[in-house]
């Protein structure tokens, strides 16, 4: 799957990262990579309302560049009603 | 979105003879853009009235003119040369303006040169008061409250209700006549019936006044694919009222909290999506009333600017070249970070040490000027100071050899 082009300023702290390549087979895809190291960041399921990231959105202090996280959350909770 | 292959050829134009307000940080950032361009292949056209330049050194474009910067010249150096595209944000004010009187003109329509950087209704919109004033209010930002009135009693209720001291200016009159400053009732009266009287159309648009104010500047860039990053934050240690140029600025800003600080990072690039700037490097302005936090934006300059050479020189984040890159398509992303020379450029500088500005004036060769500093710059260089605390970095500011001014004036009115 080809990412978009967008890029997030965000908050993250973490010493673990999912290899990338044991998603290959899986049903789920990645849509989040850290572009200093290219680890991944954030993947979803493909059929089930399933996602994740692995750094803060939420983060205060921190900027607010993924706060649409939270609405596409919503939004699938509204949507799974 | 990588680099644009229907450019070949790039019109930059310089900023000119040095003058106060306008000095060598454009030869700075129009010499850093002429490098990143021919290093990437693009021909390089450049056009300054300043020899005595770095830009205009031999070996920096591919041509180089050293001719008055007006409308006629710039018109037969285009009708010549046949650039792609103009470069309209690394010349500071001078190059914006006469980006704008180009297009305006009809010259680049004519010739098919494009303008890169910032389009014509970018500029636009963030030059013209009114533009911006709308354009803000639009997506949620305040600018300082103002009316347009027509009578001293309606300029008395509305001052009664933003409070004073408020700033008066009468429409349609020349350099700013029949306008000023009012302290209280009194002033408001005698200068708004003065303001009434010369302007043509019997107008003053008075404004509440931000003078006094916590005075912030955000450096921002944006690419075609609308990524958009803040560079650095600068807080200036002089109120509003005393210019950036002449005020002792700190970087990274030190007075605001997370949530302040993160309203005017948003702020910012809300105001830099709605304004336009297609790619580079703008400069957005924020003041926050001490009393209340109350938190307004000031103008926003769509070009590279005084700030953008002290934030690069504060962050090691080279803002001239990469907006230079960015105009010519690349991505934030696709572009490496000077620094690490690994990582993307698409990252927000964090700065662990602090960064102070202070300005140098040369009041001693100028006998007989007035030496109160105001809304009009009068400083003529500046020394940088990088260090772990703000209260070393002002000791060692002020201590330069040279500085001869021990006591700085730093009273607003």
């Amino acid at each position: 799957m080809k990412l978009p082009e967008r890029v997030e300023i965000t908050s993250h702290n973490h010493g673990f990262a999912v290899d990338p390549d044991s998603l290959k087979m899986s049903e789920v895809e990645i849509t989040h990579v850290n572009l200093n190291d290219q680890t991944l960041e954030g993947f979803r399921h493909r059929s089930e309302p399933v996602f994740c990231v692995q750094y803060h959105p939420e983060a205060a202090p921190g900027p607010h560049d993924s706060h649409y996280l939270f609405d596409d959350f919503t939004k699938l909770m509204r949507e799974a009603k | 979105m990588p680099r644009r292959n229907d450019l070949h050829r790039i019109l930059i134009i310089g900023s000119g003879p040095i003058i106060i307000g306008q000095a060598c940080e454009f030869d700075y950032s129009g010499t850093q853009a002429a490098k990143a361009l021919r290093a990437d292949g693009f021909e390089v056209i450049l056009v300054n009235s300043n020899p005595a330049t770095i830009m205009t050194d031999p070996d920096l474009a591919d041509k180089t003119y050293v001719e008055p910067l007006t409308l006629p010249y710039l018109t037969e150096i285009i009708r010549r040369e046949r650039p792609d595209a103009l470069l309209s944000t690394v010349g500071g004010q001078t190059g914006l303006n006469l980006s704008v009187e180009l297009a305006e003109a009809g010259v680049l329509e004519k010739y098919g040169v494009e303008l890169i950087g910032a389009k014509i209704d970018a500029i636009k919109k963030a030059e013209d008061r009114l533009l911006f004033k709308d354009a803000m209010r639009k997506i949620g930002l305040e600018t300082p409250q103002s009316q347009l009135v027509n009578s001293v009693n309606a300029g008395l209720e509305f001052a009664g209700r933003i409070g004073y001291p408020c700033i008066l200016r009468a429409s349609f009159t020349m350099g700013g006549t029949g306008g000023g400053i009012a302290y209280n009732k009194e002033e408001l009266v005698e200068i708004l019936e003065r303001g009434l009287a010369l302007s043509p159309v019997h107008e003053v648009l008075i404004e509440e006044s931000a003078l006094g104010w916590k005075e912030y500047e955000l450096e921002v860039m944006r690419d075609l694919a609308d990524n958009c990053i803040i560079i650095c934050s600068i807080e200036n240690f002089d109120p509003m009222g005393v210019h950036t140029g002449d005020s002792i600025t700190v970087a990274p800003a030190q007075t605001l909290t997370d949530r302040e600080y993160q309203m005017m990072r948003d702020g910012a690039l809300r105001c830099l999506r709605e304004i336009g700037v297609d790619t580079g490097g703008s400069n957005v302005q924020f003041a926050i009333n001490p009393a209340n936090g109350r938190m307004v934006i000031i103008e926003m300059n769509p070009r590279v600017s005084r700030s953008s050479a002290l934030a690069s020189k504060a962050t090691g984040f080279p803002i001239a070249k990469i907006a230079a890159k960015l105009a010519v398509g690349y991505r934030l992303d696709e572009i490496r970070n000077d620094i690490t020379l690994k990582t993307p450029a698409c990252f927000e500088p964090t700065i662990d040490y602090v960064v102070v500005k202070i300005p140098k004036w040369a009041f001693e060769k100028f006998p007989g000027a007035d030496t109160t500093l105001g809304t009009q710059m009068k400083s003529v260089g500046e020394v940088m100071a990088i260090g772990p605390h703000v209260q070393g970095r002002h000791v060692e500011g002020h201590t330069q050899p040279g500085d001869r001014q021990s006591v700085r004036q730093r009273e607003v009115r």
